[in-house]
């Protein structure tokens, strides 16, 4: 029995447990069971499972896969996934629908199979299971709907999931030619070893990297929502059902950063790549009206950090990456959590029309408080102990830049996170909103992660455990609380000031373009243009085509038809005149220059 | 759907116009118990002794650093305001009519709600 169990691989339980809830649709008390025994259960079966990898799987034309390999790398996205899972899942009592719980387990058992995948092979087929199992979750029939609607009728998130899976199932077709060219440059090159061995792929500048290299590399930027490739993200995150977009927040980026730390450590576009992507979102979300896109977008700007402390590669930065992952799904998912949970209730997230809950909601507003001091990485939060980690390597590393770069971001954390989420949803002007409290198992699953944060915060050395390599770290040492202190403070103080004296913005409703508008407007509008000019050429062409051919006919109607010139019926008389004269005017020309 | 009392919005501790000073005050106490333990530290202890970077060691820099941050993202994102943002919230024009929500969304049950 030990040993069939111990032959699943990790994630497995939570896809294949899910495909069985729907026998459970008419026993809710059944189904409530399930949906929180799954992950529990999945958990426990990872942490029996042994170190190491499995012993390789001989498939067609003698390669081999590696269907799981257990180490302290993938063990961290595996402790924190299944936590997530857990809190999602808990989150999501109050749906009846089994296939929205199917949808949400089974991504979530697909990306923890992901980062237990050995072989670049299981991967994609993880990979693309998330994609394919998640856009349910922004497809799927809202809390807010009214029975009647379905996904098909609701064009926004119908339309919007559909951009979703089309980017995410392109970066699969990317991998999998990636790892088709890894192949055939392995078979051409004649080396020995396993080419679909997913170990450390490449460090460096990502320019001299083979081409195959460079494809993985993109499809793993696609889903890590690289600056440029990222708008995805902002597009169909919002549009999540209220606890899809919980699930959503956990996987599919974090699995992405996975697959970087262990494949692209030490590539040195990285670095810059993350610089602008915890720089970029920040004034976005300034902007932003609706607050589940403001998360969106400050998601992004956390990516960045991870990804800069993949780019420098150390194992300080490694740790930081891996811890900042670990910290930030939990205070991303409480974020998001909160503002699902003020949806619910109210049926919009849009600042404009939100402000003064606190008075009714209070709990909510409290863990939301919670999940932004996190966020910004206060002293005492989870943030603070694992940002400071990268922000440390970078130092260690003397990129002045980079620092600088990473403490204005920080700043800006504190803008859109720290700051407009909560002010603007439960205090700010008194919107005369006074929905109910969020139900009780929304605030069990709040709290729980509220207190998850606080409690890295106060005791990291319960994360720093958990971590690939030994850390030797003391986030709390004087100097850096003073000045995360001094940082934060006095960015609160410009926001007072500028509040008070009528100089930040105010919301407004409206859309703010992004990168997608490139291929929303922009190359639909090129394509239009591009046809209508060479449609009008082409037509010009052929009308002028006509007008040769139709001139000519009528030249030649004009003279050679039946009164014509040249088709009359001449008499001999006038032949006769006609030779004569052309003969006279030869002899006179003969005669004056012959 | 209301809080308890007749009238909520007066009852409650938001509604309090202190609440705001109270804010400022403590955000100013908060500013001041920083800056001074940053300089004690700078000046009195060996704390930067193992800085990364020379400004690290001036004075009040990360105080300064973060407070003209926010001013810039904030008049970065105003500036970003008028080059990307369209007053239509269906720019794109995919939008289908929003459904009002239910009575289990709403509603009374804490966990009977939804789908």
């Amino acid at each position: 029995m030990v040993d069939l169990l111990r032959s699943i691989p990790p994630g497995l339980i939570l896809v294949v447990g899910a495909l069985l809830l729907p026998l459970f649709r008419r026993s809710p008390a059944v189904l409530r069971a399930l949906l929180v025994a799954l992950p529990a259960a999945s958990y426990a079966h990872l942490l029996s499972l042994p170190a190491g990898e499995w012993a390789p799987w001989a498939v067609f034309g003698g390669l081999q896969l590696v269907p799981v390999r257990i180490d302290p790398l993938a063990m961290v996205w595996g402790h924190v996934f299944h936590i997530a899972a857990l809190l999602s899942a808990v989150y999501s009592l109050h749906v009846r629908d089994p296939w929205r719980h199917v949808a949400g387990l089974s991504y979530a058992g697909s990306a923890i199979g992901a980062v237990f995948a050995g072989d670049l092979l299981t991967l994609f087929v993880y990979w693309e299971l998330t994609a394919v199992t998640s856009v349910f979750l922004i497809w799927g029939r809202d809390e807010l709907d009214d029975g009647v609607a379905d996904m098909w009728t609701r064009g926004e998130r119908f339309r919007s999931g559909m951009r979703y899976l089309v980017i995410q199932v392109l970066s699969g077709v990317v991998l999998l030619a990636g790892i088709l060219w890894r192949l055939a440059d392995h078979q051409g090159s004649g080396e020995g070893g396993n080419p679909l061995y997913f170990g450390h792929l490449f460090s460096g500048s990502i320019l001299d990297a083979p081409v195959a290299t460079q494809l993985i590399f993109l499809a793993f930027g696609i889903k890590a929502a690289f600056p440029l490739l990222h708008s995805w993200l902002q597009d169909a995150y919002p549009k999540g059902t209220v606890t899809g977009t919980v699930f959503l927040s956990a996987f599919t980026t974090k699995m992405a950063i996975y697959t970087l730390a262990r494949g692209f450590a030490g590539t040195e576009v990285l670095v810059t790549l993350g610089v602008v992507m915890t720089l970029f979102p920040v004034f976005f979300a300034v902007i932003e009206n609706d607050l589940r896109r403001v998360l969106a977008y400050s998601l992004n700007n956390q990516l960045g950090f991870m990804c800069v402390g993949v780019g420098i590669g150390t194992e300080l930065a490694l740790n930081g990456t891996a811890g900042h992952a670990f910290a930030h799904i939990l205070y991303k998912a409480l974020l998001f959590m909160s503002m699902g949970a003020v949806l619910y209730r109210t049926g919009t997230t849009r600042a404009t029309e939100l402000g003064g809950l606190a008075r009714t909601m209070p709990w909510t507003a409290t863990f939301c408080i919670v999940g932004s001091i996190s966020i910004s990485a206060f002293p005492f939060t989870s943030g603070f102990v694992t940002k400071s980690m990268v922000l440390s390597a970078a130092g260690e590393g003397h990129m002045t830049w980079v620092f600088l770069a990473l403490m204005f971001a920080s700043a800006g954390v504190l803008e859109h996170s720290g700051i407009k989420i909560p002010f603007f949803a439960f205090f700010a002007h008194d919107s005369g909103k006074r929905p109910k409290e969020a139900p009780r198992h929304m605030l069990v699953a709040m709290g729980a992660a509220a207190a998850a944060c606080l409690l890295i915060g106060c005791a990291p050395s319960l994360l720093y455990g958990l971590l690939p390599f030994p850390v030797d770290y003391h986030p709390y040492s004087a100097s850096h609380v003073a000045d995360q202190m001094m940082l934060l403070s006095f960015a609160a103080l410009a926001f007072v000031v500028l509040w008070r004296t009528g100089r930040y913005p105010a919301e407004e409703r409206a859309t703010v373009l992004d990168a997608d508008w490139l291929y929303r407007r922009a190359a639909p509008g090129l394509l239009r243009m591009t046809w209508g000019v060479v449609g009008g050429a082409w037509g010009r062409l052929l009308g002028l085509g006509v007008w040769v051919v139709r001139s000519t006919q009528a030249t030649v109607y004009f003279w050679a038809g039946p009164r014509g010139f040249f088709g009359r019926t001449w008499t001999v008389g006038n032949m006769a005149l006609w030779s004569i004269v052309l003969l006279g005017v030869y002899l006179l020309l003969v005669l004056l220059w012959g | 759907m209301s809080a308890k009392g007749s009238d909520p919005k007066r009852d409650h501790w938001l509604d309090d116009p202190r609440i705001v000073e109270r804010a400022v005050r403590l955000t100013y106490l908060v500013c001041g118990l920083s800056l001074a333990a940053g300089l004690v530290f700078l000046f009195a202890t060996h704390a930067y002794d193992h800085a990364h970077f020379g400004f690290e060691r001036w004075p009040g820099v990360p105080a300064l650093y973060g407070f003209l941050a926010f001013v810039i993202v904030v008049y970065g994102g105003i500036a970003l305001r008028k080059l990307v943002s369209r007053p239509d919230e269906d720019y794109y024009g995919d939008r289908a009519p929003v459904d009002p929500p239910t009575e289990d969304g709403l509603g009374d049950g804490d966990g009977g709600g939804g789908d």
